[in-house]
C-alpha cells in the first residue's frame, strides 16, 4: 500500500511538472513578440512621396527598434490592396521608400491617397500594420525684401488626381531654420486663398561663419496633406562666430602654463639647487683634499 | 526543423552583408561588411539591434555611426560647437528620470550620480524648490587648473573630460569644484566590469580609483541627440544647444537661448565664485504643482535624504501637530 | 691635544648606545615593529578592496591620511627652522640637542609623503605626476618643493654629522660590528679637522643653513596654498601660508622637547641636556605659541565677525560636532605652554615636556579641524542618506595607519640614535680653543 501511495504521488508530482515546463516552453518559442509599426508620409519638393514606416519590438525593458524587417507598401484601393514596393528596415528599425508624387494609385474622395505598410512577421514577431492617407502637394519656399523688411514666402500646390495642380488653400505651414539637434521655428504662416503667404524673417537668426542660412517649411500631420517639406536657403543669418572669446592659450586650467609662471618656477629652482650644488661641491673639495694629505702624513 | 534553422543562419548572414548597407545614410566612411571578427572599420563598441530571426544582436558601433572618440581623439572638441545647457527650475519636480537615464547611459551604480537634484531654499523665507545639477563644464574651471597630471581637460568645444587613464585619483579636482559635482569610484563596482574600449567623451567604463563627472554626453551630441538627462526629463526641464548658434532645445521645444535667458531671466548659480559656467538656471517662477508633489513616489532612501531640509521639516512638524 | 682628550671622554661615554641595545630598547624595538606590521596588513586591505574600506567619501574626500602628511611635515621644520636659525645665530646651547632636531626633520620628510601616497586612489598611476605634471597645479608645486626639501635636508644633516663621523671613524676603542666602521669611514669622506677643511665645511654649512630656512617656509606655504586656492569656505584664508609656517615650527618645537626628553632619560644624558635647554627651547615655543594663537585668533575672529553665510555654517558646525577638539586644539593649545613657560616657577623639566606633548596633540587636532570640517560644509547641502557620506569618520584602517607612521617615526629615530651619537660630540668642548679652531666665537 505505501508503496502504491508513494508511487501514485510521483507520478502526480511528474505530470504536474512536465506540464509546468511544457507550458513555459510554449511561452518561451510559440508566443510572437508584438511589434508596433508606425507609418508616415512626407510629400518632398522633389516632386516625390516618402514612405516611412518604422518597427519596434515591446518588451520588459521597454522596446528596441527592429532591423532587417521586410516592410511591404501598398496602396489601399477597392479591389484591393496594391503592391506599390517593399524595403527593408535599417538598424534603426526605419524602412523608406521613395516613390514618384505623379502616379496612378487611386484615390478616394478626397483625392487622397491611402497607403498601407504592412510587416507579415514571424515566429518570434508579430505582424503588424499601419495605414496613412495623404493626397501629395509642393510647397515652394521664397524670399524677399520690401522697404528694407525681410519676408520669406510660401506657396503651396496640391496635385490632384487628374494630374493638376491647384494651390492649397487651408493649412498652417511651419517655416524654420534647422540647427543642431531640432528645428527653430520662426514663423508660422497660415495659407490664404491663393495659396500663398509671407511672414517676416527675423533679423538675428544665426547661420554659418558666412551667414548662410537653411530655411525649411513643412506642414505636418495635415488631415489631408500629411506631411510636406521644402527648404531653400539663403544668406540673411548673422555670421556665426565664437560669442565666447578666443580659446586663450595660457591660462590656468590650459595645457600649457602662463609665461610668468615657467619663469618663477626656474628662478627659484635654480636658485636653490645652484645652493645645493655649491654645498656639494665643498665636499667634493673636502674629500679630495684629504686624499691629498695622506701620502704627506705618512712622510 | 533544421531548415528553419539554416535559415536562420542565412538571414543572419544577409543581415550582416547586406542589413547593416540598408542604413547607408548612416554608415560611417570606411565601413566594411562584417564577414568574421576582425572586419576593418570596427571600433569594438556594440549596440543592440532586434533582428528578425528573433535575437538581440550586437552591431559593431562603426558601422551605423560615428564612432566614440578614443583617448587621443577626445581632445579636440566638436568643431564650432560650444555647449550649453538651461534647466527650467519652474517645470522640474523631482522626477528623477534624469537622474535614472544618466545612470543608465553610463553604466553608474545605483550610489553614483552624475546629475544630482537638490532640493534647494535660498533663506527661510524664501520659497523651496528642486534643483537639477550636472556638471557647470566652467569657462574658468578650478577643477582644471589644480589637476596635477592634466587627467581633466577643457576642450574647444566647452565640454570639461576626464580622462579616466591618467587620473591618479588625488581628489584636488574634488575639492576645486565648488559645487560639489565630481564622484569617486571609491570601490570596483561590478558595473564597471564591462568589455569595452574605454572612451572619455561616453565615461564609460568607470574606472576605480578614479574621479568621474557629467560630461554632457558628447558622443550623443555627435549623433545629433540630447543628452540622456536631457531627453528623458517627461516635463522638458533641461534645455541642451549650442550658446554660439544661440538655440537650446528640450526635445519638444526648441527657442533661441538669448530670448530665453531674456525672458525668463536666466541667472547662474554662484555667479560670485568666478567659475563662469555653462549652464543656466531659469527661475522658479509660476510653477503649477506644489513643491512637495517631488517628494511623492520616491523611495525610501532617496525620500531619506532630503530629511534635513527646511521643507521636511516643516511638513513634519504639520503632521506631528495633527 | 685636550680637544681630542676631551672628544674620546664624550665618545666613550655615548659608545654603550652605540655599541648595544639593552633589554627595554629591544622590546620597545619590537613593539614598535608589531605596530608597523599591522600598518602593512591595514594597507594591504585598503590596496586590495578599494578605498571605500576609509571613512573618505565623496564630500570629505581628504581625511586623516592628508592630516598627517600636514602633521609630520610640520614637524620637519623643528630641525630645519631651528637648527638652521641657532646655526646662523651662532647659539652655543643649541649643540647638545641639534642632532635630535635634525633627525626630526629627516624622519619625518620621508614619513611625511607616505601618507600622501596612501590618499592616492590610484598608486600605479604615481609617475604620472613626473611625466605629465602641470606646473599650475598646486600638487605640482608641492612635489617639486618636498623633493627639494628632502635633498636639502639631507644634505644638511649631513654636514653637520661630518665631523662626528670623522670622530666615529678614528674612534678605534669603538666596539661595533665591520660593517658599521667601514659606513663611519666612507661617509666621513676623509675629514680630518684641517684648517682648510673647516673653512669649507663651515662655508657649505652657512649656505645651507640659509636655504634650509628659506625651503622651510617655500615648502610648508605651498602647502597651505593647496588648501587656500581652492574656493572652498574655510579653506580660502589669505593667511594659510604664514599661518601654517608658524603651525609647523610650534609643533616641531613640541616635538623636539619631547624627544629631548626621552633621549636624556633613556641614555642618560641629564650632564647635557639641561634644564637651560629645556627652556630655551620652551622660550622659542612660548613664541610660536603666541604667534599661532594669534593667527588662530585671527582666522576665527574674521570668520565669526563677517558671520558671511558658508563662514557662519563652518563655524556652527565646529562648535557643534568638534566643540572640544576646538578648545582643546586653540585654547589649550596655545595656553598651556604659555602659562608653563611664562611663568618661572612651573618650569620644571616635566612641566615643559608635559607641555609640549599638548601641543603636539593639539596641532594635530587643528590640522583635523582644518581639513574635515570644511570639506563637511560645502556650497552645496550635502543631501545623501548613508550617514558615512554627510561625516566623516575615520575607519580602523585609518587609525592602524596612523599608528604605523607614528611608529616608523620612532623606529628610525631610535636606530638613528643607535648608529649615530645623538649628542654631537665633537663640538662640545670644555673648555675653548685653539686659534685654529674658528668653530667657537
Amino acid at each position: 500500500m505505501k508503496r502504491i501511495k508513494s508511487g501514485i504521488i510521483l507520478a502526480f508530482l511528474i505530470l504536474t511538472g512536465t506540464i509546468h515546463l511544457s507550458a513555459q516552453s510554449k511561452a518561451d518559442t510559440t508566443t510572437p513578440a508584438t511589434t508596433v509599426l508606425r507609418f508616415a508620409c512626407t510629400s518632398t519638393s522633389d516632386d516625390s512621396l516618402q514612405l516611412q514606416a518604422t518597427i519596434s519590438v515591446k518588451h520588459e525593458e521597454g522596446s528596441t527598434n527592429l532591423a532587417n524587417a521586410q516592410v511591404s507598401f501598398y496602396s489601399v484601393e477597392k479591389d484591393g490592396d496594391v503592391k506599390i514596393g517593399q524595403a527593408k528596415t535599417d538598424v534603426h528599425g526605419v524602412a523608406v521608400l521613395k516613390i514618384p508624387a505623379h502616379n496612378k494609385y487611386a484615390r478616394n474622395d478626397q483625392q487622397m491617397l491611402s497607403l498601407k505598410a504592412k510587416y507579415d512577421g514571424n515566429t518570434k514577431f508579430e505582424a503588424s500594420e499601419g495605414e496613412f492617407g495623404i493626397k501629395p502637394a509642393k510647397l515652394k519656399v521664397s524670399f524677399y525684401e520690401e522697404d528694407s523688411v525681410r519676408f520669406v514666402k510660401v506657396e503651396g500646390t496640391q496635385l490632384n488626381a487628374n494630374g493638376t495642380e491647384t494651390p492649397i488653400t487651408e493649412g498652417t505651414v511651419i517655416v524654420g531654420v534647422p540647427k543642431m539637434l531640432s528645428i527653430l521655428k520662426i514663423a508660422e504662416i497660415t495659407l490664404d486663398s491663393t495659396g500663398m503667404g509671407s511672414a517676416e524673417f527675423p533679423k538675428d537668426i544665426i547661420g554659418d561663419s558666412l551667414g548662410s542660412l537653411t530655411v525649411v517649411a513643412y506642414i505636418e500631420e495635415n488631415d489631408i496633406f500629411g506631411n510636406v517639406k521644402a527648404s531653400a536657403d539663403n544668406k540673411w543669418g548673422l555670421p556665426k562666430h565664437l560669442i565666447s572669446p578666443d580659446r586663450p592659450t595660457r591660462e590656468l586650467w590650459t595645457p600649457i602654463a602662463p609665461l610668468w609662471m615657467i619663469i618663477t618656477l626656474i628662478i627659484m629652482l635654480a636658485g636653490v639647487w645652484g645652493h645645493y650644488v655649491y654645498a656639494i661641491v665643498q665636499l667634493v673639495m673636502i674629500n679630495k683634499s684629504s686624499k691629498v694629505k695622506v701620502p704627506e702624513k705618512e712622510s | 526543423m533544421e531548415n528553419k534553422k539554416k535559415e536562420d543562419n542565412n538571414s543572419r548572414r544577409n543581415f550582416l552583408k547586406l542589413g547593416i548597407l540598408a542604413g547607408a545614410g548612416t554608415v560611417a566612411a570606411g565601413a566594411m561588411i562584417a564577414t568574421g571578427k576582425n572586419a576593418s572599420g570596427e571600433s569594438g563598441e556594440k549596440i543592440k539591434v532586434l533582428t528578425t530571426s528573433g535575437e538581440v544582436m550586437e552591431v559593431d558601433k562603426n558601422f551605423l555611426t560615428l564612432a566614440p572618440k578614443n583617448r587621443e581623439e577626445s581632445h579636440e572638441g566638436i568643431p564650432g560647437r560650444k555647449f550649453v545647457m538651461v534647466i527650467d527650475l519652474a517645470k522640474c519636480k523631482n522626477a528623477r528620470k534624469c537622474v535614472e537615464e544618466c545612470q543608465k547611459g553610463h553604466n553608474l551604480p545605483k550610489g553614483e550620480e552624475f546629475m544630482k537634484v537638490y532640493l534647494m531654499q535660498d533663506s527661510e523665507k524664501s520659497a523651496p524648490y528642486w534643483f537639477p545639477k550636472p556638471c557647470y563644464h566652467c569657462d574658468n574651471p578650478q577643477c582644471v587648473s589644480v589637476c596635477p597630471v592634466g587627467a581633466t581637460y577643457k576642450r574647444s568645444d566647452g565640454i570639461v573630460l576626464i580622462d579616466n587613464e591618467r587620473c591618479i585619483g588625488c581628489k584636488f579636482c574634488m575639492t576645486g569644484c565648488p559645487y560639489s559635482t565630481r564622484v569617486f569610484a571609491w570601490k570596483p563596482d561590478k558595473e564597471y566590469d564591462i568589455d569595452r574600449p574605454y572612451s572619455p567623451e561616453k565615461s564609460v567604463p568607470g574606472v576605480e580609483g578614479t574621479v568621474s563627472k557629467c560630461d554632457f554626453c558628447p558622443d550623443l551630441a555627435r549623433e545629433g541627440k540630447l543628452p540622456y538627462c536631457a531627453a528623458a526629463c517627461p516635463m522638458g526641464v533641461i534645455y541642451f544647444g549650442d550658446i554660439d548658434e544661440d538655440v537650446v532645445t528640450n526635445g519638444t521645444e526648441t527657442f533661441k537661448f538669448s530670448e530665453l535667458i531674456r525672458d525668463r531671466s536666466g541667472y547662474r548659480y554662484l555667479e560670485n565664485l568666478g567659475t563662469r559656467p555653462n549652464v543656466y538656471y531659469l527661475p522658479p517662477v509660476d510653477r503649477q504643482f506644489p513643491v512637495e508633489r517631488g517628494l511623492d513616489g520616491l523611495d525610501e532612501e532617496t525620500l531619506k535624504r532630503y530629511d534635513n531640509t527646511p521643507l521636511v521639516q516643516k511638513l513634519k512638524n504639520k503632521e506631528g501637530k495633527q | 691635544m685636550s680637544d681630542t682628550v676631551t672628544s674620546d671622554k664624550l665618545l666613550r661615554e655615548f659608545a654603550p648606545q652605540i655599541e648595544r641595545t639593552g633589554k627595554y630598547g629591544k622590546l620597545w624595538i619590537g613593539f614598535l615593529i608589531v605596530v608597523i606590521c599591522y600598518g602593512w596588513f591595514a594597507l594591504y586591505w585598503q590596496v586590495s578592496r578599494g578605498h571605500i574600506v576609509t571613512g573618505m567619501r565623496d564630500n570629505v574626500v581628504w581625511g586623516v591620511y592628508i592630516v598627517n602628511f600636514i602633521f609630520f611635515m610640520g614637524i620637519s621644520y623643528a630641525g630645519a627652522l631651528i637648527s638652521g636659525t641657532l646655526h646662523l645665530f651662532h647659539a652655543e646651547w643649541r649643540k647638545p640637542i641639534i642632532r635630535m632636531a635634525e633627525f626630526i626633520t629627516i624622519i619625518s620628510l620621508l614619513i611625511g609623503p607616505c601618507f600622501i601616497m596612501l590618499c592616492v586612489g590610484r598608486l600605479d598611476r604615481l609617475p604620472n605626476l613626473i611625466l605629465f605634471g602641470r606646473i599650475q597645479s598646486p600638487i605640482t608645486w608641492d612635489v617639486i618643493a618636498i623633493s627639494t626639501d628632502i635633498i636639502g635636508c639631507i644634505l644638511f644633516l649631513y654636514l653637520a654629522l661630518l665631523r662626528d663621523l670623522g670622530k666615529m671613524r678614528d674612534f678605534t676603542e669603538l666596539k661595533v660590528p665591520q660593517w658599521q666602521k667601514k659606513m663611519y669611514k666612507i661617509l666621513a669622506l676623509g675629514y680630518t679637522g684641517t684648517p682648510e677643511q673647516q673653512l669649507m665645511l663651515k662655508r657649505a654649512t652657512d649656505v645651507m643653513a640659509a636655504m634650509v630656512i628659506a625651503i622651510a617656509i617655500i615648502v610648508y606655504s605651498v602647502l597651505a596654498w593647496i588648501f587656500s586656492v581652492t574656493l572652498q569656505p574655510g579653506w580660502h584664508s589669505t593667511i594659510f601660508g604664514p599661518y601654517f609656517v608658524i603651525a609647523a615650527v610650534y609643533s616641531g618645537t613640541g616635538v623636539l622637547i619631547v624627544a629631548m626628553y626621552f633621549f636624556r632619560k633613556v641614555y642618560h644624558l641629564e650632564e647635557h641636556i639641561t634644564l637651560q635647554h629645556f627652556v630655551n627651547v620652551g622660550v622659542i615655543m612660548l613664541v610660536l605659541g603666541a604667534f599661532f594663537g594669534y593667527f588662530t585668533f585671527s582666522e576665527y575672529l574674521t570668520k565669526w565677525y563677517g558671520s558671511e553665510k558658508n563662514d557662519e555654517q563652518l563655524i556652527q558646525v565646529l562648535l557643534k560636532n568638534y566643540f572640544y577638539l576646538f578648545i582643546l586644539s586653540n585654547y589649550v593649545g596655545v595656553l598651556v605652554p604659555l602659562i608653563v613657560v611664562g611663568f618661572k616657577k612651573l618650569r620644571t623639566i616635566r612641566n615643559i615636556t608635559i607641555a609640549a606633548g599638548i601641543v603636539v596633540v593639539a596641532l594635530w587636532l587643528n590640522r583635523y579641524l582644518i581639513v574635515v570640517p570644511t570639506l563637511e560644509t560645502p556650497y552645496l547641502p550635502i543631501q545623501d542618506a548613508r550617514p558615512a557620506w554627510q561625516l566623516y569618520s575615520a575607519t580602523w584602517v585609518e587609525w592602524a595607519l596612523t599608528a604605523a607612521g607614528c611608529a616608523m617615526f620612532c623606529l628610525l629615530f631610535t636606530i638613528g640614535s643607535k648608529l649615530i651619537p645623538i649628542v654631537q660630540v665633537s663640538e662640545l668642548k670644555e673648555e675653548p680653543v685653539e686659534s685654529g679652531d674658528i668653530y667657537l666665537k
